[in-house]
């Protein structure tokens, strides 16, 4: 059985993509056929982040249209044998894609591989109606901010409306320190008003940057917090249960953990 | 559920003791001394009642009954009602049932009363011709009384609208940093409108009478 999964939010900047790339580099590296599909056409993004960009010949566009097989569309990753990618088109715009010419495309990809991952582009027109159309499940990411936690909650609505039932929550970039100090919502807050099940956090990292910059994913990094995060979230994708990390990671012992590495 | 023999139903007002007409009264007789015994003491004191509909007794058997439970220190107190009525005369009115989270963008229009089960996120909004009753959190925007009914009013879990009006009247604006008229977290509220004026206040549960 396959599963198809979007990962949406509504506002933009609160790391989808970056998301997108380490829950589909994570469930590779442990052995699972993946595909990531960049639905952010016209501002495609997926293909850098995931240091694939000088490899695309032929995207999305090109398989829905018929100019080539989707064999020939999807690129192989660098690292995980299992993982491909569907790039998004450059030159075009969101309308080059209709909502239906996607679910055809996830039925084809789900036939192939044991997870679709589809990167949806912000806002709530037609890129991501068409993303969210072929999509079985739904992951929403929220940065702990009025305003992104306000557009995540439209997009629940939205994605409620169109049969995607239960969507799960990842808490991007939060920042445990501002949280105790009451500067920043806390995870209790933001799950408070969304009303929604919460399917992972990941702690503010500017390992992140380092990572998404050189064209790697971070969930590989063994040593980083973000890293372990998503690395957390992969495995209760697959399934398992995995307790919430913790990130209050201000005592001396856990500090101490973390340095000889029992964390 | 098999029909028992005598059974006890306690109301606000007192007991209501049921008998099952199609069994003997000898039976009927022990079993309700069984009943009371069986309770030690508990029911000594309480009002009573004979439940009089559908039952096969002649009343010289009722007063051999009622004279059982005053043995047992029962009070008798004939003027308690079964089936149990409503403090208030009439059906109540109509009102529309909606169980869902309201999210940011989505909105209920009504002519009528609303009941909702569930939260007002802010960003959503509810219009009705009617009351509006939230059971949760309303954070959103609530016009209850379109266009212009001045009896509307508003319930909430916890009340702390974006926006409210009723009939059109708007609720005051919020004081800066503690709205103070705006209720305290957690408590139900009631909004409505007094001499033209909005007013928001706890709400209380209607007098037991």
């Amino acid at each position: 059985m396959s599963e198809i999964i979007v990962v949406t939010s509504g506002k933009g900047g609160v790391g989808k993509t970056t998301t997108t790339a380490n829950l589909g580099t994570g469930l590779a590296s442990f052995g699972h056929k993946v595909v990531l599909v960049d639905a952010d056409i016209g501002l495609r993004n997926l293909d850098v982040v995931m240091g694939l960009e000088n490899r695309i010949v032929y995207d999305i566009t090109d398989v829905t249209e018929g100019h080539c097989r989707l064999r020939q569309a999807l690129i192989k990753d660098k690292r995980y044998e299992g993982l491909f990618l569907l790039p998004a088109a450059q030159t075009k715009d969101k309308t080059a894609v209709s909502p239906d010419q996607m679910k055809k495309l996830c039925a084809d990809l789900a036939q192939e591989f044991e997870y679709v991952l589809i990167d949806c582009p912000a806002g709530i027109e037609q890129g991501f109606r068409n993303a969210i159309a072929g999509a079985q499940k739904a992951i929403v990411v929220t940065t702990p901010e009025v305003a992104a936690v306000r557009d995540a909650d439209r997009v629940i609505g939205l994605l409620e409306a169109a049969e995607l039932r239960n969507p799960a929550l990842i808490i991007n970039r939060i920042r445990p320190k501002m949280v105790r100090h009451g500067d920043m919502m806390g995870i209790e807050d933001i799950i408070d008003i969304l009303a929604v099940d919460l399917l992972g956090v990941v702690p503010e990292d500017e390992q992140v940057v380092i990572s998404t910059n050189r064209g790697e994913a971070v969930v590989c990094d063994e040593r980083s917090r973000s890293g372990q995060a998503y690395r957390n979230i992969v495995r209760r994708i697959k399934g398992e249960a995995v307790p919430m990390m913790n990130l209050d990671d201000s005592g001396i012992f856990s500090r101490l953990r973390r340095i000889i590495g029992l964390r | 559920m098999a029909k028992e023999l005598v059974s006890i139903k306690g109301t606000r007002e007192g007991l209501v003791i049921f008998f099952d007409p199609e069994r003997e009264f000898e039976e009927i007789k022990n079993n309700l001394k069984h009943k009371i015994e069986a309770a030690r003491g508990f029911f000594r004191g309480a009002k009573f009642t004979l439940y009089q509909g559908n039952t096969a007794l002649n009343a010289e058997q009722q007063v051999e009954l009622e004279n059982i439970c005053r043995q047992y220190g029962l009070v008798p107190a004939p003027n308690i009602r079964w089936p149990v009525r409503p403090a208030q005369n009439g059906a109540g009115e109509r009102a529309r049932l909606v169980c869902t989270q309201l999210r940011s963008g989505q909105q209920i229009v009504h002519s009528g009363n609303l009941v909702l089960v569930g939260d007002v996120h802010p960003g959503a909004r509810i219009f009705a011709s009617g009351d509006v009753v939230i059971m949760g959190r309303c954070r959103g925007d609530v016009h209850a009384g379109e266009p212009d009914n001045q009896k509307a009013m508003v319930v909430a879990l916890d009340l702390r609208p974006n926006r409210l009006t009723i009939a059109g009247v708007a609720a005051p604006a919020p004081r800066k940093s503690s709205p103070s008229s705006l209720p305290e977290n957690g408590t139900p509220q009631m909004a409505l409108l007094e001499n033209g004026k909005l007013v928001i206040r706890p709400y209380l549960r209607p007098s037991n009478g």
